[in-house]
């Protein structure tokens, strides 16, 4: 059993995925904007207000004052391509894309064809196909049957899915016109008294070779419908992309966030759809002088949720300001698998790692760069030697070094960054009097020196370090550096 | 002798706490072990009635060098690393140092080093609102008395409304938070002996008392002077 997805007026409907609400509207799909530039598709209201596919842009806009035109695009129905296929192959792993706008799935293996009512659930499949496929703003028709041509074929019928169990019955309800885009030969089967395509395969291939010629033959072949031909199977990119071009070029943030919610609704729910997450966002900005403006953005803990996605996306764009005004705006999305997280017993998660990162962001936007984060210590004798790393919601603490056990002496310092000038005079070579900006005290007890090199290759000692304590009780690490001595800290 | 009015509400609170008697109130015991996060060192929570209580401001005052608050700072970050949570530390002069700590204790230390008070204060203001960290402990110590005493009050009282179950202790150098839910100094009496000492030793040494705010003249009732 196959199935044929196919979505009509493709190249209008891809068209319109971004814009909705103009699916109710007179929309005529055109080639450029000259004046005489052929109506291509044309939406169900257009069709009603007489703007048929063929006449011009000009008649169309006499016809109907309110058509709205929209140039075709070729990437938009690339990307509409894309997202049918994706939503097929969340239903079959056999897909193939036959045609713009048309997806043949071989529905083999499924297990709804060893249903005991097999009509009601591949109907029931195939509206769940159409409804996936609603979500994305395309309207299809399914068609089903033994063989991909019949199944094709089916997909002309007037219900949106069409199962075809007896192919003898199907001709006979097809009307010819449905199966021939010919006006002509619709014209001459018209007068010959012939409406359904039963009664046209009737003539045989021979009388239709004779009287109609190579074009009567071609839709006699059309309507040979038995043999199964191989499909040639795809499969979708896992990179997802969407597409919008503005009318005319925006330049305040406000229309762009509205699209941007609208290109992101998109993306998360083929992502989703798959069975997946989005990890990163790409970003791309056409501005009107040409340029491009792009940025990658990860995502710390891939997420399908769209309020967290857009909350990303709407603070990155705030900071944004470009030289010319947007025309175009292209999102892709990696995804990846939605991963869930062990966390030990007694380990308390972070209820919204997307948020924290937010945080953590604004907190390095305020303080400037390497101000947050956690420390680690750098495996070295310099003094104040470490790194601020990025906060890993997911790390685990055995991947860390083994507590070392000289460190956990003493009382920690408190540091003066940078440490501070000050006047030390010695007494038998202790310090017994220290004074500088913040305090000036005589020293009542003190330790040291403790003698260090700046580097192991320095031959001398650049470094003396004391331990003073005061006699107003304060404890202190003083050195003294080529001459000078300074306050590294105090003891707490 | 006891005025009327304040046996009705004795009688008043004590009716309250057998009717519901998980609601605490404000003027009721201190809070139990539930609402709080232990500090890692009995003695100070003991002091502090179980713990820092979540939710609320917690005031340690280190008036100067040698008092302990950096033990207590590293008691706090083993106890946050044992459970498993984030520890927020907003430094207001960007004193802590790191290697005075083993790594495995700094594994869950959010270090945010500011330059000064104001910053210090507009830091924490951003991770309390955020929540995620359960403990945010914000050291003033070494910020310049001037810049302490900017600080207005209502900010205190922002910070309160906004902690939902994040307990932020605030390290300074002298009273300031007149809304704090506990008030500790922490007694100075590290000597340059300590230096030799372990830190384990040290730890059990670390010693505060509740700190007594002067009080105001109580005001009599309007009725009695009249």
């Amino acid at each position: 059993m196959f199935a044929v997805i196919s979505i009509p007026d493709f190249s209008l409907q891809a068209l319109l995925r971004h814009e909705p609400e103009l699916r109710k509207k007179p929309v005529a799909l055109v080639d450029d904007e000259s004046a005489n530039s052929p109506v291509w598709q044309v939406t169900e209201a257009g069709r009603a207000l007489g703007v048929l596919p063929g006449i011009t842009s000009t008649q169309a806009k006499a016809r109907c004052a309110t058509v709205i035109f929209r140039r075709r695009l070729l990437l938009q129905e690339e990307l509409a391509q894309e997202t049918l296929l994706g939503w097929a192959y969340a239903f079959a792993a056999y897909i193939e894309s036959t045609a713009p706008g048309v997806c043949t799935v071989d529905l083999r293996g499924l297990s709804l064809l060893q249903a005991e009512d097999l009509p009601k659930a591949l109907e029931t499949w195939a509206r769940q196909m159409i409804d996936c496929l609603e979500s994305s703003h395309l309207s299809a028709r399914v068609g089903l049957a033994a063989s991909p041509a019949l199944a094709l074929q089916a997909t002309h019928g007037d219900a949106e899915v069409n199962l075809v169990l007896d192919p003898a019955r199907f001709w006979r309800q097809l009307p010819v016109a449905k199966l021939c885009h010919s006006a002509n030969i619709t014209e001459i089967l018209g007068i010959w008294g012939i409406s359904s395509v039963a009664e046209f395969l009737a003539l045989g291939k021979a009388n239709i070779a004779v009287r109609l010629g190579a074009e009567g033959l071609a839709l006699y072949e059309v309507a040979q419908t038995d043999t199964i031909r191989p499909l040639h199977l795809t499969v979708p990119k896992q990179a997802y992309e969407e597409y919008f071009e503005f009318e005319t070029p925006t330049e305040t943030l406000e229309p762009l966030l509205f699209i941007i919610r609208r290109l992101l609704d998109q993306l998360t729910r083929r992502v989703t759809g798959a069975g997946r997450v989005i990890g990163q966002l790409t970003i791309s900005l056409k501005l009107d002088s040409g340029q491009i403006h792009e940025r990658i953005l990860d995502i710390p803990a891939p997420t399908g949720d769209i309020a967290v996605l857009f909350r990303v996306l709407h603070n990155y764009l705030e900071t944004v300001r470009t030289s010319s005004p947007v025309a175009a705006i292209s999102m892709r999305s990696e995804s990846c698998p939605a991963e869930t997280q062990q966390f030990e017993l007694f380990e308390t998660a972070v209820r919204d790692p997307n948020r924290f990162y937010e945080t953590l962001a604004s907190l390095s936007a305020l303080l400037g760069p390497n101000r947050v984060g956690t420390p680690v210590v750098r495996d070295s004798f310099r003094p104040d030697d470490f790194i601020l790393t990025p906060v890993a919601v997911d790390q685990k603490d055995k991947s860390r070094k083994k507590p070392d056990c000289q460190a956990e002496r003493g009382l920690p310092l408190r540091r003066f960054r940078p440490p501070l000038p000050a006047t030390v005079q010695l007494r038998e070579g202790q310090p017994a009097f220290i004074g500088n900006s913040r305090f000036h005290s005589s020293v009542r007890h003190s330790q040291g020196p403790y003698r260090a090199s700046g580097e192991w290759w320095e031959n001398v000692w650049t470094r003396e370090e004391w331990d003073i304590e005061t006699h107003d009780g304060g404890l202190y690490r003083i050195f003294r550096n080529g001459g000078d001595w300074f306050v590294e800290g105090t003891y707490d | 002798m006891p005025p009327a009015h304040a046996k009705n509400i004795v009688e008043l609170r004590q009716l309250l706490a057998e009717r519901f008697p998980g609601v605490r109130m404000a003027a009721g015991p201190p809070p139990t072990a539930g609402y709080c996060l232990s500090t890692g060192l009995p003695q100070m929570d003991h002091l502090l009635g179980g713990g820092l209580p979540k939710g609320a401001i917690t005031e340690v005052i280190a008036s100067g060098a040698g008092s302990g608050a950096l033990l207590f700072l590293g008691a706090l970050l083993k106890q946050a690393q044992k459970q498993g949570q984030w520890m927020g530390l907003v430094d207001g002069s960007d004193a802590f140092d790191p290697s005075a700590f083993d790594d495995t204790t700094l594994t869950r230390l959010l270090w945010v080093r500011c330059t000064g008070a104001k910053e210090a204060i507009k830091a924490a203001d951003q991770l309390l609102h955020d929540g995620t960290v359960p403990l945010v402990v914000l050291d003033l110590v070494f910020c310049p008395p001037k810049e302490l005493r900017k600080i207005s009050s209502s900010t205190w009282f922002r910070f309160q409304r906004i902690l939902a179950s994040t307990a932020l202790l605030a390290i300074v150098p002298e009273h300031l938070i007149g809304n704090a839910e506990a008030r500790l100094t922490l007694a100075r009496k590290f000597t340059i002996k300590s230096l030799e000492q372990p830190r384990a030793a040290l730890l059990e040494q670390v010693e505060g008392y509740p700190t007594e705010l002067a009080l105001q003249p109580e005001v009599e009732p309007a009725a009695k002077i009249a």
